[in-house]
């Protein structure tokens, strides 16, 4: 899995990255930290299996619904992993823009969402039937409101949530999508090919930041360039320099999310 | 701890095998049990609030175990604010008064008076009051530790309520908030109808007032406790002190009664109470309904209940899709409670029988009960748990059932009544229309199931 093709197309990504970051910061603003890296699985892809459609067939039986608990590339590429800095509030600009959590095809889209607390969420149906939304939060209070075709809703949270919470639709049980509620606007969740960058990051300061994943919720093992290495709590401190940080290949075990 | 266990079972082994057919016969089995035990063999063991081991399981799973000495840290903070099944939160006995005058209790605004009736053992004093109600009514069905899980628990269904989740479903607010003094009063004086919940009808006023100030304990208790293992598996250590995690109460409030601002995460009984506190402001309104329900035979009941057939099966509702066609509850039967999170984070399609199986065990080694789905309700039978007025049904209707899958049609901004117009009020539907389809509901029982599911003109979608 930890292919030479892999790290060699990820090399150049990087370079082509890295070229555009190492340009001398513009002399104006002030200087910036930008985190990346790539969260690989260890051993062999795992299947994802078939959903089982039992409502709205009609509907919903048309899509090849897979499960998400787990998804992986070709190459190990984990998607939705989330890493955030802890405790780096940040001055609240980009709040004012609203995080769409959308239940299209019958699934929700995308299958993790990040939230800073008092930023809107904005639930949408773009489906022909009516879904509804629950949400198990721990910290916040409990939600689940019916959601007509069209229909949308706007949620606010008052409070950062310890661990993605689960979304779900009960009038379709196979739907599940996580909700990330954190007061910080430096966060990823990885995309498909296992990636991540939070940009924007202080320079010159060390920031602890936490992986977590929806199924396994921490994760605190991984190897790190080659490098196993232990994460407690699913937390690591570094400090950042200006420009690029790049974590480079995060090997995780298998037995992470069991 | 363990001979202790074993006694309770054995209250539990006098009390299962009649416990459905006659409530009274088991309550009084329990009782004479618990004197017996007093009498005999078991007076070292006094009943003790369980610490929530599958809360801990839940925790550790996601984050890291906790530690003997951590989970001693979390039972001593619980002692020191909530006291024991005996003397609630006063945990140094040794000077009554001056422990009462500094009792944690009071400054959640607890009545610790109350609390003392019904709370430890069951006896009638010189005047004849009668005294530990909790165990001589609730607690072989909820448990001494309000945790659900009494004796009699695992041969009911449903389950009777885990109040340590602090989630109740049969109540006149919104959402997640809590009940107010009113609803829960409302269910100790009517039961809970069609499931094991009795009605205590027959208690005096005091009597039922003591047990809802004990029923809020309970929750608030388990609630903490609940929150104080969140936090210490997260973060390897307690929130703050034993005062810090108290918090300030009572807190600072507007003009109108209400807590200007939340407490923080570390006030963890504050926080709370703050929710406790604040359930009247979430209670739902009803707009001013269009029909009259005192007289069922009128068109206009008539054509509220083909509206409200519309409305059921229409797609922006889809009440068929969990009730069933025929609405006898059979459309949905795969979903858990919030009671079952844990089986439920296991996914509805995970059909890795080794994994849940291993889950299962994992959990029921803890305490938990044996996890069950929760099945919609058939419609057909009239008999409804929350209250069968109209603005019981209309409530449910418009804020779901808290804790399991059944929906809220309406929102939060609409609870107002007619204050607040409809183009404000946010919902699946116009809030007339859920007095339509309560008088739909209503008529389910009465409509005859032999001439098939109704015409579903709204829906293109559901199977016919
Ligand atoms: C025979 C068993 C039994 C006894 C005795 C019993 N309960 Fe219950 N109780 C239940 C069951 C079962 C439910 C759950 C009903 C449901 O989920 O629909 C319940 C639910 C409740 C609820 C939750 C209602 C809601 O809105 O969620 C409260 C509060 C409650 N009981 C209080 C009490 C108190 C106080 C006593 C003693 C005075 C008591 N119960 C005695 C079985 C019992
Ligand atoms: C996602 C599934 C789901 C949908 C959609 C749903 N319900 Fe329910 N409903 C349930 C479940 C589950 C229960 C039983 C809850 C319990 O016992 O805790 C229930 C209970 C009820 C009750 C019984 C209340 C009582 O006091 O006993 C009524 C009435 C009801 N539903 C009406 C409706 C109506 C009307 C709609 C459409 C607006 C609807 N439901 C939509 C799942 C659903």
């Amino acid at each position: 899995m930890m292919s030479k093709i892999g790290s060699l197309r990820w090399c150049i990504v990087a370079a082509l990255l890295c070229g555009m970051y190492g340009m001398p910061p513009s002399t104006a603003g002030e200087e910036t930290a930008t985190l990346r890296g790539r969260f690989l699985l260890e051993g062999p892809v795992p299947a994802r299996g078939k959903l089982t459609v039992n409502k709205d067939r009609d509907v919903c039986g048309v899509y090849d619904l897979r499960d998400e608990q787990l998804v992986v590339a070709e190459d190990g590429g984990i998607r939705d992993v989330i890493v955030y800095a802890r405790k780096l509030p940040g001055d609240g600009s980009g709040k004012e823009d609203a995080v769409l959590l959308d239940n299209k095809d019958c699934r929700f889209a995308p299958h993790v969402v990040a939230v800073q607390p008092g930023q809107t969420l904005l639930v949408k149906n773009s489906d022909p039937v009516a879904h509804n939304t629950q949400i198990s939060f721990s910290s916040n209070s409990a939600f689940n409101e019916g959601l007509p075709p069209s229909g949308t809703k706007e949620i606010k949270l008052k409070k950062s949530e310890r661990y993605p919470v689960s979304v779900s639709c009960s009038i379709h049980p196979w739907m599940r999508g996580y909700l990330v509620v954190q007061d910080t606007p430096y966060i990823a969740i990885t995309k498909a090919d296992g990636t991540f960058e939070i940009s924007g990051l202080p320079v010159g300061k060390e920031v602890e930041f936490q992986v977590a994943h929806p199924k396994s919720k921490r994760i605190d093992e991984a190897s790190v360039g080659g490098k196993a290495t232990k994460w407690k709590r699913g937390r690591f401190k570094k400090k950042m320099v200006a420009g690029d940080n790049d974590l480079g290949d995060l090997v995780v075990m298998p037995d992470q999310f069991k | 701890m363990r001979s202790n266990k074993r006694c309770n079972d054995r209250w539990g082994a006098a009390c299962q095998p009649r416990a459905e057919g006659w409530p009274d016969a088991c309550l009084r089995a329990v009782s004479w049990a618990l004197l017996a035990s007093l009498l005999v063999g078991c007076q070292s063991e006094v009943p003790y609030f369980r610490p929530n081991l599958v809360e801990i399981e839940i925790e550790q799973d996601a984050s890291e175990p906790v530690t003997e000495d951590q989970q001693r840290l979390i039972n001593e903070t619980m002692l020191a604010l909530f006291g024991t099944p005996d003397r609630p939160a006063n945990p140094f006995p040794e000077d009554a008064q001056a422990a009462d005058a500094q009792s944690p209790l009071r400054t959640f605004g607890f009545d610790v008076e109350k609390l003392k009736v019904s709370a430890g053992p069951a006896y009638r004093d010189a005047e004849g009051n009668q005294h530990g109600l909790y165990r001589l009514h609730c607690a072989h069905c909820h448990g001494v530790t309000g945790g659900g899980d009494g004796p009699t628990a695992a041969f009911l269904n449903p389950y009777p309520r885990d109040y340590r989740q602090g989630v109740f479903k049969y109540k006149s607010t919104f959402g997640a908030a809590k009940p107010t003094h009113e609803d829960l009063k409302r269910v100790l004086v009517n039961g809970v109808s069609g499931t094991s919940m009795p009605s205590f009808r027959l208690l005096p006023d005091n009597e039922i007032e003591a047990l809802i100030e004990y029923v809020r304990y309970l929750s608030a208790r388990g609630e903490t406790e609940i929150k104080l293992i969140e936090y210490m598996a997260a973060e390897g250590e307690m929130p703050g002190s034993i005062s810090e995690i108290a918090g300030g109460f009572p807190l600072p409030v507007d003009d109108e009664g209400v807590a200007e601002e939340e407490p923080e995460e570390e006030n963890v009984v504050a926080s709370v109470m703050y929710q406790w506190k604040a359930a009247p402001v979430s209670v739902i309104h009803p707009v001013s309904s269009p029909v009259d329900f005192s007289d069922p035979e009128s068109t206009a009941m008539a054509e509220s209940i083909a509206r409200g057939e519309k409305l059921f099966y229409s797609k922006n509702l889809q009440c068929n899709s969990c009730h069933g066609d025929s609405a006898q509850g059979d459309g949905q039967r795969d979903k858990y409670t919030v009671w079952f999170k844990w089986r439920e984070d296991l996914g509805t399609n995970n059909d890795d029988q080794a994994e849940i199986n291993r889950v299962v065990h994992q959990f029921m080694d803890v305490g938990a009960l044996k996890p069950r789905t929760i099945y919609p309700r058939n419609l057909r039978l009239g008999v409804y748990r929350g209250g069968r007025r109209p603005i019981d049904l209309y409530r449910r209707i418009y804020s779901g059932i808290n804790g399991g899958p059944m929906p809220a049609q309406g929102t939060v901004t609409g609870i107002a009544g007619d204050e607040v117009p409809d183009s404000e009020a946010g919902g699946s539907v116009r809030r007339e229309q859920i007095w339509d389809v309560v008088s739909y509901v209503l008529s389910l029982p009465y409509e005859p199931l032999s001439q098939g599911p109704p015409q579903r003109q709204g829906s293109k979608y559901t199977p016919r």
